[in-house]
């Protein structure tokens, strides 16, 4: 039958694909419903994702500013510590003068212990105290300390008055215990600074471990919305141009049974309905073609019966007329039988003809291939048209190469293409001869059929194969002929995946060339 | 005894043509217009050759060509087909159908006489 | 407030908590009423016979009857048991304890409480030749009870102090009588000794040995405590006129010890806790029993926090070791009511 209802049952499945989508198609089919255009929704992700990175910008940057924030306050704790250090290192000077000066009770050295007494301290302004202990702890520092200098001051007065002994007896009983007690608030100090310092350091930590998973987590779930969001959108365009690219191939291949389903609401929705419809369309159109198609082939059928059927009783009574079946028949009738049967004859050529090129246009004409032999088809058309050249004193030539290859391929319809050319060499040469000449090369027929006849100008040579033209329409009158043979040899040559074409020049003959695959299999 | 050619067409022309041509050579010609006719003609009649157009109202010539073939009393008979050729598998058709040969419409009337020949020498 | 059994109260009780409940409702601090009686009267403390230095603790057996405590009981335990095991397990209620080694368990989450200063530096560093100062430590053999735990804290705060770390020293473990032994020799270069050992030690006059560190003359670790008062925290939680009246009791044992330190000796012999005398009172002299009421005890327990924080034995901040395991309530009204 007709290979285009084969193609019509094939369809195109592609099972994987819908399965694969099907159970986290749910968001881009969410997205798609969205009735918003394609260029407004690919704006709206690219600005959720800007909006996405600045706000990991943001957050790092203030996670960057609190751990800088807490370094800073790090050094003021650091600078603390020192002050500390600095006053309990003053307190241990400070004894240690004394502690000198009462060894070696010199005035000199007793006027530099003084003097050094009054200038402990540090300026403390500039720290910034923790808690409200530490001030207290500094106010005591100084309580204390101004009792150490009255008492100290007391003692070296009695050093310098002689009285060593009292003054030793003073300092072991009140300056040493103040001493100490000093010696103890600024360990105090220190150890609470200190420990301050340890704990901050801990916090930090711990807030730098809090900051570096905040914004991990930020960038972790900016990454993973950016994605969610980009495959969202993506599926929502890409899957619809799936389908319809699905759907496209499918009425490529003549199927036009499918719809696109998609619930988009942009311009791939009016896309999709767009197609959906053209597809419609096409599928009636293709269906009138079809039907169109059918009638013509019921046409042709029936044209051809038709047609035939009066013309075989035109023929086939001028036959028995022209055999004496029904008694003798006289010179003058026979004349015009002959010329009956000749008219008859041109007509089932042309209904044959025409019968033929509908066909051809209908793509109804099949090729039915089998093995031939080439030297065969020539010798036919010969003794077919011998009579016709032997008239107008046409020689004949024939140049076969010899071994040709057999060939395959619808005899029936090359013999109708040599015969037809030929036939029209010897109808358009007067004089001369005609020549065919058959050579196989590579696999390929070459035939060429020439003659010196009229010859044809070259801005006809084109049109010669067309329907209905002769180089000349006035010669068709005369020289007879359909006008359809060379578009029908010019069909079947190109059906057998061959090649026809004309050389020639006007008033110099003419070559008709036409190529042929030895064995053509399709 | 002269042969007899049983020739089924429902075309008047057609006929007679066949007829003139068969009987001044000598054969005996039966008609039969239908496809049912035929059939019934050729049981009848036991002729020895048949000519069958294809294009025939009602039974179409296959049918009635597979149905005397079927008939075992008949199968013997050749049978020629005689058909328009317009659409290409015809001849296949009518070969599946059991006939023995074929030829296309138009025919000339001498190919015809040839053909018969070949069977009814 | 004070979570209680309901059973076995008295109207006496009753009204202590509805008082000090009172109190605590108009947001001031409960005063822990010392007037009461203890909630218990069984009271358990830690004893071992190796450290003599806790004598308050013994000396105050008859003071805690006093306080009310009719059962009073020395759990003692065989081999090496330190004093904050029994604290952390709950078989001792109260007890004194080695400072730096009771802050390593309360890092390790023991459930143990501070309420109070014991004594200053009942220790001594003991050299060898090579040793003369905590920074010769440096590379050096140190003999201790066990590697995590014990005086192997005080040993690295001291060296942590000059900046040493655990890894610059050479561990070895070794009994104080073997340690002794092996200093002597010169196989190793230095161990801890306490009372009354310390003592015994003087009075030989080792050759080849001296003195590195004396706890309680050198600074700066003659500023801080290294034994104090402790408590198992649930007891104090439930208990908390029990553990004032113990905490007091074993405060009058301590400025028992301070003043009349014969009379402390001759008590401790009684008791059968010691043989020698002279080297028990030495020790008693020498130890600086009084100084619970002047010297600050959360910064001692800051100072050596610091300290084993950079040594690396213990991960806890200072803060937080002494916010969740000291409580100085008790402390700071004994020092109130017992004016020296």
């Amino acid at each position: 039958m007709n290979g285009k209802q084969e193609q019509k049952d094939k369809k195109l499945i592609h099972p994987s694909y819908f399965t694969l989508h099907h159970y986290s198609d749910w968001l881009p089919r969410l997205v798609a419903q969205v009735p918003a255009t394609v260029h407004t929704k690919l704006l709206a992700a690219f600005l959720a994702m800007v909006v996405l990175l600045i706000t990991v910008g943001a957050v790092g940057l203030r996670v960057l500013s609190g751990a800088n924030h807490r370094s800073e306050e790090a050094v003021g704790l650091h600078r603390k510590i020192a002050a500390y250090r600095q006053l309990q290192h003053d307190t241990t000077a400070q004894l240690y003068n004394v502690a000198s000066a009462l060894l070696a009770p010199d005035e000199r050295m007793l006027e530099v212990t003084l003097r050094q007494l009054n200038q402990f301290g540090y300026d403390l302004d500039r720290l910034q105290f923790v808690a409200q202990d530490e001030v207290e702890l500094l106010d005591r520092v100084q309580h204390e300390y101004a009792q150490f200098i009255q008492i100290v001051t007391r003692v070296i007065e009695l050093l310098r008055g002689g009285k060593v002994a009292e003054g030793r007896e003073l300092q072991l009983s009140q300056a040493s215990p103040l001493a100490d007690r000093l010696e103890r608030l600024t360990n105090e100090l220190v150890n609470k600074a200190e420990a301050d310092m340890v704990a901050r350091v801990e916090v930090n930590h711990e807030a730098y471990l809090t900051a570096r998973w905040v914004v991990i987590g930020f960038a972790v779930g900016s990454i993973g919305l950016a994605l969610i969001l980009g495959y969202a959108i993506s599926w929502s365009l890409i899957e619809p141009m799936k389908q319809m690219d699905m759907q496209l191939q499918q009425i490529a291949q003549g199927d036009f049974s499918h719809r696109v389903e998609v619930p988009n609401q942009d311009e791939l929705g009016t896309l999709a309905a767009n197609l959906n419809r053209m597809n419609e369309e096409l599928g009636r159109l293709y269906q009138q073609l079809d039907a169109a198609n059918r009638h013509k082939s019921q046409f042709l059928a029936n044209m051809s019966h038709e047609l035939r059927t009066p013309l075989n009783g035109i023929q086939g009574y001028t036959e028995l007329i022209m055999d004496g079946i029904y008694g003798e028949v006289p010179e003058k009738i026979k004349e015009v039988m002959e010329r009956i049967q000749q008219s008859g004859n041109r007509l089932l050529g042309l209904i044959n003809a025409v019968l033929d090129l509908s066909k051809i246009e209908a793509g109804r004409l099949t090729l039915s291939l089998a093995d031939y032999s080439m030297q065969g088809v020539v010798q036919n058309v010969f003794t077919a048209v011998e009579p016709l050249a032997a008239e107008k004193n046409l020689a004949l030539n024939v140049d076969i190469q010899p071994d040709l290859p057999v060939g395959k391929g619808d005899e029936q319809r090359i013999t109708q293409v040599l015969t037809n050319l030929v036939g029209n060499a010897i109808k358009f040469t007067e004089v001369g001869k005609v020549g065919v000449q058959v050579t196989s090369l590579n696999g390929t027929f070459v035939v060429a059929v020439s003659d010196t006849g009229i010859g044809i100008a070259e801005a006809d040579q084109q049109k010669v194969f067309e329907e209905f033209q002769q180089a000349d329409s006035s010669s068709t009158r005369k020289k007879g002929g359909t006008g359809l043979g060379l578009a029908i040899a010019k069909k079947i040559v190109e059906m057998h995946n061959g090649r026809i074409w004309v050389e020639s020049h006007l008033g110099q003959g003419s070559t008709f060339r036409f190529t042929l695959p030895v064995r053509v299999e399709h | 005894m002269s042969k007899r050619v049983l020739v089924v067409e429902d075309e008047e022309d057609n006929r007679r043509i066949v007829h003139d041509l068969l009987t001044s050579v000598g054969y005996e010609v039966i008609e039969a217009v239908t496809g049912p006719e035929g059939v019934t003609a050729a049981a009848t009649h036991v002729p020895d050759l048949i000519l069958m157009d294809i294009q025939l109202p009602g039974l179409n010539g296959y049918e009635a060509t597979r149905r005397i073939k079927a008939n075992p009393a008949l199968r013997h008979i050749p049978i020629i087909v005689v058909t328009s050729y317009a659409l290409s598998g015809d001849d296949v058709k009518a070969f599946e159908a059991g006939c023995d040969a074929y030829i296309s419409k138009p025919f000339s009337p001498r190919a015809l006489l040839a053909k018969v020949r070949e069977y009814l020498p | 407030m004070h979570k209680r059994h309901t059973e076995g109260w008295s109207r006496r009780e009753f009204l202590g908590v509805t008082l000090a409940g009172a109190t605590g409702l108009l947001g001031l601090r409960p005063d822990l009423v010392a007037a009461e009686p203890p909630e218990t009267t069984t009271l358990r403390l830690a004893r071992n016979d190796f450290d003599l230095c806790i004598a308050p603790q013994f000396v105050a057996e008859q003071l805690l009857r006093d306080e009310g405590f009719t059962d009073v009981q020395y759990i003692k335990k065989d081999g090496v048991v330190w004093h904050e095991i029994m604290l952390a397990s709950g078989e001792a209620d109260i007890s004194m304890s080695f400072l730096p080694n009771t802050l390593i368990y309360l890092d390790k989450g023991a459930p143990i409480v501070l309420l109070a200063g014991g004594h200053i530096g009942c220790l001594e560093l003991l050299g060898s030749e090579r040793v003369h100062s905590l920074r010769d430590l440096k590379g050096k053999t140190v003999a201790v009870f066990d590697l995590q735990l014990g005086p192997i804290s005080f040993i690295s705060s001291m060296a942590a102090y000059v900046g040493l770390s655990y890894e610059d020293i050479n561990w070895v473990v070794y009994s104080p009588a073997e340690s002794m032994q092996l200093l002597a020799e010169g196989k190793i270069d230095a161990f801890l000794v306490f009372p009354p050992e310390q003592q015994e030690l003087r009075r030989k006059k080792v050759e080849h040995v001296h003195t590195v560190l004396n706890g309680t003359l050198d600074r700066p670790w003659s500023q801080y405590f290294c034994c104090v008062v402790a408590g198992n925290r649930e007891f104090v939680r439930k208990h908390p006129v029990a553990t004032k009246r113990a905490v007091r009791a074993i405060l009058k044992g301590a400025d028992l010890c301070g003043r009349e330190p014969e009379q402390a000796a001759r008590l401790l012999i009684d008791k059968g806790y010691t043989n020698n005398y002279e080297i028990l009172l030495q020790a008693l002299k020498e130890i600086p029993y009084g100084k619970w009421r002047e010297y600050n005890p959360e910064d001692t327990v800051r100072f050596y926090a610091l300290r084993l924080h950079e040594a690396g034995m213990i991960k806890s901040t200072p803060q937080k070791i002494i916010s969740e395991g000291t409580d100085w309530r008790f402390l700071n009204e004994l020092k109130k009511e017992m004016k020296g």
